[in-house]
């Protein structure tokens, strides 16, 4: 089954990227297992994702770029404003990396 | 109900361990090493203030849903003994190691997708491992080199000396149209450096050692004419008329030195010298001096560098010409990393210049925040683009009506 590979680039992510990266270094795992690890890190996040989660955000924006290339879009955004229920956030340059949902359920 | 970013977190990490502990068993890895996977993960998690210390396995969600910003470094993380501070022990366990150049498992090239984000460094990760792994322990670097071989052959100048003296005496004794000798040698040989070890000076008895790198210069000619009366008459023939060649290459460079400096002609400020041959310039690219321009004390241009007077007959490059708003995807200006949103689409719209996306299962990092969500609505982003062309066009048309009336009333 293919997993989306984009949130190992959030935080938790590399995290995870960065231990596994001593772990191979020093001999302790093997690149294989790691890989696998990466994979259920995958499927785990989009899950809890899905049923752990229930906030919903709201964004406005300049959209400065917008891009989409092999069925990912990527805008960046400036002055972009992030309004959750709790709080709401400003930044200055923001950049979205958004893949296509229906590839998972292919 | 709503868990906080901390909560999922450990979730994912927890769901996550324990999906992979049959895999680890199935594999033959202890149970150790993924708890010590673990224990390193939610290590790193907490020290980017993803995830509040002390982790606690059974607690209920917590009812906070802002996570705690910034880690407080003040604060000295005190955890449980399971999880405090990894030490080199834990980090690298006394397993035997391979030797440096040698992968533990063999893995094809193709077939090791494993490339680690933003770690170039680890992009042999078995062989820089084991190496740093090896020099924690002690060893001497793997990857340093024995002294190379021919570095022992450094007496060889000695020796060097004493064979060509030796080759020296002998044409002394046969003559200068002797040359055979050396060739001889030369044919003999199989060493690429040949050229020394041909000749093969002696150092003579009053110390003097000769010259090996062609026609001597004028002064250590005659010195060496003066010094050695045992020398072979002032080199060979072929080394006197290199001499003259060389003498008149002098004479001449001094001639075109005195020439520039004397000359009393009005500087050309139009380009090089010309030559004008039936009333056609003619420009010869052969002769360096047709390239110098005279020094530009007159003429007042900047100097040229290098790279100018190199690209003199190309047309410039305009390298510079890029965009620069076009870098500002690339820079990190921030000191913080990209605020960076990642989350799955379900659909994109555009109507002029809104733009209106439906996402949905993302994790947003703003101002060293984890945010989570569910879904995204109410978007609106608009292009910069449309905006300004439309304060142009405005902008122009009202210029083009002033016009009107200004000539409507001359």
């Amino acid at each position: 089954m293919a997993t989306f590979e984009l949130y190992r680039r959030s935080t938790i992510g590399m995290c995870l990227t960065e231990t596994l990266d001593e772990m191979v270094s020093s001999g302790t795992l093997t690149p294989e297992l790691a890989i696998q690890v990466l994979v259920q890190f995958d499927k785990s996040m989009t899950e809890a994702l899905e049923t752990q989660v229930k906030s919903k955000v709201s964004i406005k924006g300049h959209l400065h770029t917008y891009r989409f290339c092999d069925n990912v879009w990527t805008f960046i955004l400036q002055d972009a404003t992030f309004k959750n229920e709790e709080c709401q956030e400003n930044v200055g340059r923001a950049k979205i990396v958004a893949c296509d949902s229906k590839l998972l359920s292919q | 109900m709503s868990t906080s970013v901390s909560a999922v977190y450990l979730h994912v990490v927890d769901a996550v361990v324990s999906k992979l502990r049959d895999e680890f068993i199935n594999e033959g890895v202890d149970d150790s090493v993924l708890n010590e996977l673990q224990g390193l993960w939610e290590l790193k998690m907490m020290q980017c203030g993803v995830v509040q210390g002390p982790i606690e396995r059974n607690s209920a969600p917590r009812g906070s849903g802002v996570p705690t910003p910034v880690h407080d470094l003040n604060v000295p993380y005190e955890g449980t003994e399971e999880y405090e501070t990894p030490t080199a022990e834990m980090l690298f366990p006394p397993t035997p190691l391979q030797t440096p150049m040698q992968t533990p498992l063999p893995v094809e090239p193709g077939a090791y997708p494993y490339t680690p984000v933003g770690h170039s460094e680890y992009g042999t990760v078995p062989d820089t491992g084991a190496a740093s792994a090896d020099m924690k322990a002690g060893k001497p670097a793997p990857y340093m080199q024995p002294p190379s071989p021919w570095m022992n052959q450094r007496p060889l100048g000695v020796d060097v000396n004493v064979a060509y003296e030796e080759a020296r005496e002998d044409e002394e004794g046969g003559g200068i149209s002797q040359p055979q000798p050396p060739i001889k040698d030369f044919f003999m040989m199989t060493s690429g450096k040949r050229k020394r070890e041909d000749y093969q000076p002696h150092i003579l008895p009053n110390g003097y050692i000769p010259q090996q790198d062609g026609s001597g210069d004028s002064l250590d000619c005659s010195l060496q004419e003066k010094n050695s009366s045992n020398e072979a008459y002032a080199g060979t023939l072929h080394n006197r008329l290199k001499l003259q060649e060389r003498k008149k290459a002098d004479a001449a460079i001094a001639s075109i030195i005195r020439m520039r400096r004397h000359s009393l002609t009005i500087p050309q400020c139009d380009g090089f010298d010309d030559v004008y041959d039936d009333g056609v310039r003619t420009e010869d690219y052969n002769t360096p001096s047709y390239y110098d321009p005279i020094p530009g004390n007159e003429v007042g241009t900047p100097k040229r560098t290098k790279a100018e007077a190199s690209e003199d007959e190309e047309p410039p490059l305009n390298e510079d010409d890029d965009d620069e708003v076009d870098d500002l995807e690339q820079g990190d200006e921030e000191p913080n990393t990209n605020h960076l949103v990642l989350a799955q689409f379900e659909k994109v719209n555009r109507t002029k210049s809104k733009w209106k996306c439906t996402l949905k299962d993302g994790i947003m990092r703003l101002n060293n925040k984890d945010i989570l969500f569910t879904k995204v609505s109410n978007n609106f982003l608009s292009t910069f683009l449309d905006l300004t062309l439309s304060i142009f066009l405005i902008c122009s048309i009202s210029t083009n009506q002033c016009f009107l009336k200004i000539q409507e009333r001359l």
